[in-house]
């Protein structure tokens, strides 16, 4: 079994010969440390958007001063800035509101955009920012996703990026959590106005995902539910979600969805949702949902992507063996779940983090023990 | 005719319920009514604080709304403010309070910040990409009870560690307690840089703050 095979087995919980991993962001650059790794079977994951996007009626300036972007959008129903600056580690694209908000290629260690001030300031600023997601033009592109796909040959597996759904744009990108709670409480009106424009021209990148020759679409979510309320979820979310899982499935693809937050309290209403995938799930001690409790909420719904979390790493080679012994030991016997980076490693620890991942995952041939002296 | 615990109470509960108007009319009743501003502040907005805090750590209250109540008790402040005397806006220990440099997450400090202001600290916030030098100079500025430092990026992790090596090196580290937050941020990993207290819980990592601020 390739590493592809294993992967695409792995996300539609299908037989594998051993745990799939991967390294999602790059995290091991390429060279010694990667080659190593991928000869230990690390997978490559490569998401491409699958689309070129226009805003025709909006003007864009931009000036910058002491490393500090700003960039106004003028409008015909006003105008509108965000401010951002380069940085390391992973930031917030400053993109327009519906358009491809990553660039690929950047990510740590590359500089990354971080969005220092967000775009909805006040209630006034609703009007263009509306006018700009309605304006945009999604052109399809299939190009980038076949030539990737080529290129990546049977190394990993590509996915089709689509937006954040509405309510995580309007918070991350958009307006930053305290503009996005004030206005939830304050001005729901013009809240829910923007969120509907959003799904709105969000219904045409899905359409074109759901006409491409992906078979996995991501939706990089970034969801926690310290910010996100079950309430918020159960009204916004749950409805997006299991609208468009519905409709990738008509198509013959899964839905993965980008998940590395705080899930306990969105655990039983995750569970109702109809996506196949979480990817990036983070276990205890980042996160506060356990693979145990996990698999007892939602009993094998969903492939899970497990993110390794990195604070292990920080306590050190032995602790990060034990960890892994025992992460291994809880998924058993391990049919559904993929194992890797998906966060910032510190760079002097992603030799360490390779090698015991590696070393622990090259013979993790399923089905696992739950013993855990593996 | 109410008593005054239950004209507290009433400006302690519409705070709890979000609602920025009712606060307002409560406090403004209870001026009228001869309670004294500082208590409207004490027992009713601050205790209206408290108990969102405590909501949001049951998990029955979440950010939104603990931002929500942030604002409220500033809009219910801003009627009992200028009744208070001058003494009586003297805040308690000072907090100085950021995300270190590297990491621009900066959603968890806000909310100790916020929870911290509730609680009458003085909290002076750094912001999010603070190097370990503006930590350092804020301290020796004098006044300093509490050093707060969050980061998300586990990779940003260690610039902690160098700021507490800082304070030991420039012989600061016995005039502030040192405290740690933010999501990847383990007990393991406080206790082998020399902090006094790491959590990756706002509500508490503001107990504790509480509890130094009471010795």
């Amino acid at each position: 079994m390739d590493v592809k095979e294993r992967l695409l087995n792995a996300f539609t919980k299908g037989p594998v010969d051993k745990i799939p991993w991967l390294d999602a962001y790059g995290m091991a650059g390429r060279g010694r440390v990667e080659r190593e790794a991928r000869n230990m079977g690390m997978g490559i994951w490569w998401s491409r958007f699958l689309y070129d996007t226009e805003l025709p009626n909006v003007t864009v300036e931009e000036k910058m001063k002491d490393g500090i972007i700003q960039r106004t959008y003028h409008t015909p129903k006003g105008s509108v800035s965000t401010k951002f600056r380069m940085s390391h580690g992973f930031g917030v694209s400053a993109g327009t509101p519906a358009s491809r908000w990553f660039t690929n290629g950047f990510g740590p260690p590359d500089p990354w955009p971080w969005i220092i001030e967000y775009l909805i300031k006040e209630p006034s600023d609703y009007e263009a920012v509306r006018f700009m997601v309605e304006d945009a033009v999604l052109t399809p592109n299939y190009e980038s996703l076949k030539r990737a796909e080529e290129s990546l040959g049977s190394d990993g597996v590509m996915l089709a990026r689509v937006e954040k759904s509405p309510i995580q744009k309007m918070f991350i990108q958009l307006m930053g959590v305290r503009t996005f709670a004030l206005h939830y409480y304050k001005y729901r009106d013009k809240f829910d106005e923007l969120r509907q424009a959003i799904e709105d021209k969000d219904d045409e990148a899905w359409r074109i995902a759901a006409r491409s020759p992906a078979k996995i679409v991501h939706l990089p979510e970034n969801l926690d539910g310290v910010v996100i309320s079950p309430q918020i979820f159960e009204r916004y979310h749950l409805p997006y979600y299991n609208k468009y899982a519905s409709m990738m499935h008509e198509s013959g693809k899964i839905v993965t969805a980008h998940m590395d937050g705080r899930l306990k309290s969105l655990a039983r209403l995750i569970g109702k949702t109809d996506i196949d995938a979480i990817d990036a799930f983070t276990p205890p001690p980042t996160g506060d949902l356990s693979i145990a409790e996990a698999k007892e909420v939602w009993r094998g719904k969903f492939a899970l992507f497990i993110n390794f979390p990195v604070s292990v790493y920080l306590l050190g080679e032995k602790e990060t063996r034990r960890y892994m012994a025992e992460l291994l030991s809880s998924i058993a016997p391990g049919y559904g779940f993929i194992i890797g980076m998906t966060e910032d490693v510190p760079s002097h620890l992603i030799p360490m983090a390779v090698r015991v991942l590696g070393s622990a995952l090259q013979d993790a041939y399923v089905p696992l023990s739950s013993d855990l002296q593996r | 005719m109410k008593s005054k615990d239950q004209i507290l109470a009433e400006v302690r509960d519409r705070l709890v319920d979000l609602d920025s108007e009712a606060v307002k009319t409560a406090c403004r009743e209870a001026l009228e009514a001869a309670v004294p501003p500082l208590e409207v502040v004490t027992r009713g907005l601050a205790r209206g604080m408290e108990v969102v805090g405590e909501r949001f750590e049951r998990r029955e209250y979440f950010l939104p709304e603990l931002i929500m109540a942030g604002e409220v008790m500033r809009e219910g402040l801003g009627v009992v403010e200028p009744h208070l005397t001058g003494s009586e806006t003297q805040s308690g220990p000072m907090v100085v309070i950021g995300t270190v440099r590297g990491d621009m997450h900066d959603i968890g400090k806000g909310v100790v910040a916020l929870l911290l202001r509730a609680l009458g600290f003085q909290v002076r916030d750094l912001g999010f990409d603070v190097p370990a030098e503006r930590f350092l100079e804020a301290v020796k500025e004098g006044g300093v009870r509490i050093l707060a430092m969050s980061a998300l990026l586990t990779a940003t992790m260690p610039e902690m560690e160098r700021v507490v090596d800082w304070l030991e090196k420039e012989g600061l580290r016995d005039r502030v307690k040192v405290i740690i937050g933010g999501a990847p941020i383990t007990k393991a990993f406080g206790e082998s840089i020399g902090v006094d207290y790491a959590t990756n819980d706002a509500v508490e990592g503001v107990n504790v703050c509480k509890k130094w601020a009471a010795e």
